[in-house]
């Protein structure tokens, strides 16, 4: 069980945890190594200090009813495997949006009451993170550009400024990442009450840290260059706007995904630069990857374990 | 303050060695101007003091090599600091081979092409004040971008200045009545001498390629 539940965190790791750095990897301001390690290490204290919050939603907040062994692994695989799937394809797809549906699969199959008020708030979000972190990314793109025009400082040392801002907001980004997303990968255990939730939120940490030392980079390449070519202001902006958004819905206990976050970001950037900049046919592809995940994971978790079910 | 000592550091040795690039050209252009005068002794002794300056100018530019890649600068800034840097020691590179290729090889320049040959150095070897705000414009942050990117362009123009003057030279040198070996001697000379501006406006071309990343 625990196995599975290091099994979705190490697919956060490689497909979300890349989110977070791949705009500064993307426009070369740090290399892949040295910013998965910052990754792994700032996962983990968000996971310890503030995951609690989302691994309860998780854990028993849309499906009101205690999950069998059986049921809590089907979903762990169900949406693991999807993400898999995406991050193999290079597309930041929703790690959230896939557990969400997993379990949301399993709740249907085992006919469980589902909270469908608490669903329709976490479909809600997902819809309005990735928008308000665009608006908010394109207006803070202004604004900087704003300052940046009246600043009489050395062009040079701003940019090394915005530079060293922008990893540092990519370890803030890891904290609220941390924070938000090592309760998806281990909620569905917390719902069986047999482990203490440190305990849990350590091992949902730690594989988010081995995942994106593992396979982040090919994620990492999509978001830092294929939507819109980065610059280092335009890196810092997308990673503080992200963060931002991120840190609000994780206070709120409802899990949005990191992807639909940066990937909002990186969109709002873009749009200062035009439309023109921003690559549709990724956007596309991120898009149908954000609505096929959800959906593909509920009907997979439903399908086995009806299947097993009839089969045991 | 205490933050980015060593990028200030950095922005220092930047102005002077932009200052050595200056100075050298000045030199250059008192150099050809003494030898065009048949001032040789004159033209010996500030030929030298171009090397001298040159080489000070190279010790900066180590410098600066050393101190970025020993941290000063986010890695993605070094890269481009670097070339704008290489990029101005190259001018002054040029100007210094302009100067040794007169003193080595003693062109003769027939007395009624001198003026010309004086116009043309002082075009292309002058474009070294512009080309030093342009660049402490930029890299100090004295000015907005826009001013350092309009001094670069100007940069280029007095380039398309030298441009034209090389035209009329050549035209000059090759109607004359002395003979082709001579010709041709001079018009390597000239190549000596317009090849400073030329490097000066790949540096500038530097300077607006770093500029343009600093633009949102």
């Amino acid at each position: 069980m625990l196995g599975a539940g290091a099994y979705v965190g190490w697919n956060i790791g490689a497909n979300d945890t890349a989110n977070c750095i791949g705009t500064s990897v993307g426009c070369g301001l740090i290399s892949f190594k040295k910013a998965v390690i910052l990754v792994t290490v700032f996962s983990f204290i968000g996971a310890m200090l503030q995951g609690e919050a989302v691994m309860k939603t998780i854990g028993k907040g849309i499906v009101k009813q205690d999950l069998d062994y059986i049921a809590v692994f089907v979903a762990l695989i169900s949406s693991g495997f999807f993400v898999t799937l995406a991050t193999f394809y290079r597309i930041p797809t929703s790690t959230s949006q896939a557990i969400v549906g997993g379990v949301l699969g399993i709740g249907l199959a085992v006919r469980a009451e589902i909270d469908y008020s608490k669903l329709g708030t976490i479909a809600e979000s997902w819809l309005i993170c990735p928008l308000l972190v665009m608006a908010l990314a394109f207006s803070l793109y202004h604004l900087l550009n704003f300052i940046l025009q009246r600043i009489n400082k050395s062009q040079l040392l701003v940019h090394n400024t915005l530079g060293w801002l922008a990893i540092l907001s990519a370890c803030y980004v890891a904290y609220s990442m941390g924070a938000n997303n090592a309760g998806n990968a281990v909620g569905p255990i917390a719902n069986l009450d047999i482990f203490p939730p440190a305990f849990l939120l350590a091992i949902g940490g730690i594989a988010i840290g081995t995942g994106a030392i593992t396979y982040g980079k090919k994620v990492a390449d999509t978001v830092g260059k294929g939507i819109t070519p980065l610059d280092i202001p335009g890196a810092f902006i997308a990673q503080l706007s992200s963060a931002l958004g991120m840190h609000l819905f994780s206070m709120l206990g409802i899990p949005v995904s990191t992807s639909s976050a940066i990937v909002g970001a990186v969109v709002g950037v873009g749009l200062v630069r035009g439309a023109k900049s921003i690559s549709k046919k990724t956007i596309i592809t991120i898009l149908v990857g954000w609505a096929l995940t959800p959906t593909l994971a509920a009907t997979t978790a439903f399908l086995i374990y009806r299947g097993l079910k009839f089969l045991l | 303050m205490v933050f980015f000592k060593k990028e200030k550091e950095v922005i220092k040795l930047i102005e002077n060695h932009a200052d050595k690039v200056e100075e050298c050209l000045a030199v250059s252009i008192k150099t050809i101007s003494a030898y065009l005068e048949n001032n040789i002794p004159d033209a010996k002794k500030l030929a030298l003091q171009t090397d001298h300056i040159e080489t000070e100018a190279d010790m900066v530019r180590h410098e600066i090599r050393d101190k970025l890649y020993l941290g000063a600068y986010m890695p993605l800034l070094r890269e481009d600091i670097y070339k704008l840097v290489e990029s101005l020691d190259v001018v002054a590179n040029s100007a210094e081979k302009s100067c040794d290729f007169f003193l080595n090889q003693r062109p003769m320049v027939p007395d009624d092409l001198k003026a010309d040959f004086l116009k043309i150095t002082q075009v292309s070897m002058g474009v070294g004040e512009s080309l030093k705000y342009a660049v402490l414009c930029y890299i100090k942050g004295i000015c907005p971008i826009e001013v350092s990117r309009s001094h670069a362009k100007d940069i280029g123009l007095m380039e398309t200045k030298v441009d034209s003057l090389e035209w009329d030279l050549t035209k000059k040198i090759f109607t004359s009545k002395i003979d082709f070996a001579r010709k041709l001697h001079l018009r390597h000379c000239l190549d000596h001498v317009v090849n400073v501006s030329d490097r000066a406006e790949e540096s500038a071309g530097q300077l607006e390629l770093v500029t343009l990343k600093s633009m949102i």
